[in-house]
């Protein structure tokens, strides 16, 4: 995995979720929703709207949103999939 | 039907402080909480002074995960009804226990953020975490989330009575037994829009006089200074009180409402509202206006309000027929007012003291009320509390204080 991308998908959520955290404080692999981070609905909604808005990836259904916002690592997998490249510099 | 109404608890976010005793302290020792702002811009304004709520950090008492989700007045609320809950040691999780809030502010922050958002960087700019708090009732129902209280739940917005508002609602709903507790009171934070807007009305004390300053019945009035503050108090069954054991501070003995048709950012041309809901007060408690010791009046140092109140004691009272206090020339004025003075009513008049009306002198010839600039003792535990909102709506509510630890 990009580790610089992991990097800036963390930033991105503690920035767009205004975490108590810093980018250690969050495992590539950690499950951000119910038991993980403990994060809702409401953050996915924010998380998928800073995902567009940074990396220019669209999460525009739901069962899409379920499989990608599992955990850093899956958000990292997607947005090199779907850029089918490096990454680009965020916006 | 028909409960005794007590008060078991008070839980105070103060310009004077954190903690109702403190807040109590404060104003019978004559300190004002008012202060140039310091927390935003106010470069072009004719006034640059609030009374802004001090030394309160709220990730003392929230959850850092919850805290990044609730706005400011939010927060107010939260802290404002777990100091008071924890004071009457009142339970959470429970079916029986309610919230009745006042605001003018709640959600605020939040539309003010959306909509500047809105603005810069247009709708995928807006941030969703922020949306729940833009609602007027968010305040009241992440209190009652928090803490689990599952009984009637009420947001209330009558501008400067919100709170009294609250409070005489709450105890409506206790005396038909509607519930056993409630939590209840004002809520208010500000920003720079909300003071600016004020500032452009001219109704806030203006410092291009150099006279900038909150003053209660004072010749010089010329306007009121805005505030903050999380102002709540548990009112509670007396037989739940008794059950409980709880030590109440006092009672709610009377409460009454009423409205003056006037102008809807405007204040009414004569007493007639203020002397119908005090009459009302009175008469549900039960009392005659001899046998009332203190009035906390609604004065804030607006010319008009001052005047129509003082006319409307008159009526009632006699001319300097009851002492009168007015907590705002420390606090300013918002709508967390009413249960600020509530709660100080019942804190000072337990302790046999009225705090000063800072700001009072020189006295207006025309408003005949009997004022002091200094605290002085109280010859009995009986105040009536009044609230009354531009736009006309008139609230008044009176207690009698316990002597200290006793129902």
């Amino acid at each position: 995995m990009d580790q610089s991308l992991a990097l800036q998908v963390k930033e991105a959520i503690i920035r767009c979720l205004r975490l108590p955290l810093t980018p250690e404080g969050i495992a590539d692999d950690a499950p951000l929703f119910g038991a993980g981070l403990g994060l809702d609905s409401i953050d996915a909604l924010e998380l998928a709207i800073e995902l567009e808005r940074t990396f220019n990836v669209k999460l525009d259904d739901e069962q899409l949103g379920k499989r990608v916002l599992r955990s850093v690592s899956t958000i990292v997998q997607f947005i090199e999939e779907t850029k089918g490249q490096a990454p680009a510099a965020p916006a | 039907m028909d409960e005794r109404v007590v008060v078991t608890g008070a839980g105070c976010l103060s310009c004077l402080g954190i903690g109702a005793g403190t807040f109590a302290d404060e104003l019978l020792a004559g300190h004002s909480g008012i202060a140039p702002v310091a927390t935003f811009s106010t470069d072009g304004c004719r006034s640059h002074s609030a009374a802004l709520v001090r030394g309160f950090e709220p990730s003392r008492f929230i959850d850092p995960m919850k805290l990044r989700r609730i706005d400011e007045v939010g927060r107010l609320a939260l802290v404002a009804c777990r100091l008071a809950a924890e004071e009457a040691r009142l339970p959470g999780d429970s079916d029986r226990i309610g919230v009745v809030l006042g605001s003018t502010t709640a959600g605020l922050h939040s539309t003010v953020t959306h909509l500047r958002s809105l603005v810069t960087a247009g709708p995928a700019g807006v941030p969703a975490l922020g949306f729940s708090n833009m609602i007027g009732n968010a305040a009241a129902s992440l209190c009652a989330l928090e803490f689990k209280w599952r009984g009637p739940n009420l947001s209330v917005a009558q501008k400067q009575a919100s709170a009294l508002a609250a409070i005489a609602f709450a105890a409506g709903l206790l005396e038909q037994g509607r519930a056993a507790a409630f939590l209840c009171g004002g809520v208010e934070d500000i920003e720079e829009q909300f003071f600016r807007v004020h500032d452009r009305f001219r109704v806030l004390s203006p410092a291009d006089s150099g006279q900038e300053a909150s003053r209660p019945f004072a010749a010089e009035r010329n306007g009121f200074v805005l505030g903050t503050g999380g102002h709540v108090l548990v009112l509670e069954t007396a037989s739940s009180a008794e059950a409980r054991g709880a030590a109440p501070y006092g009672e709610i003995l009377g409460v009454g409402a009423s409205a003056s048709a006037c102008r809807p950012n405007g204040w009414p041309d004569d007493p007639a509202g203020i002397v119908r809901a005090m009459r009302e007060a009175l008469a549900r408690a039960g009392l005659a206006p001899a046998e009332v010791d203190a009035v906390f009046a609604a004065a804030n140092g607006t010319p008009q309000l001052d005047r129509i109140e003082a006319l409307a004691l008159e009526e009632v009272f006699g001319a300097f027929g009851v002492p009168v206090v007015s907590i705002k020339g420390a606090t300013g004025e918002s709508g967390a007012s009413g249960a600020a003075a509530l709660t100080a009513a019942l804190i000072s008049l337990q302790r046999g003291m009225l705090p000063p009306t800072l700001g009072c002198e020189p006295r207006d010839p025309a408003c005949r009320v009997d004022v002091s600039p200094a605290a002085r003792p109280s010859k009995g535990r009986v105040a009536l509390v009044n609230a009354t909102a531009d736009g006309g709506a008139h609230y008044a509510v009176v207690a009698r204080a316990f002597a200290a630890g006793r129902g």
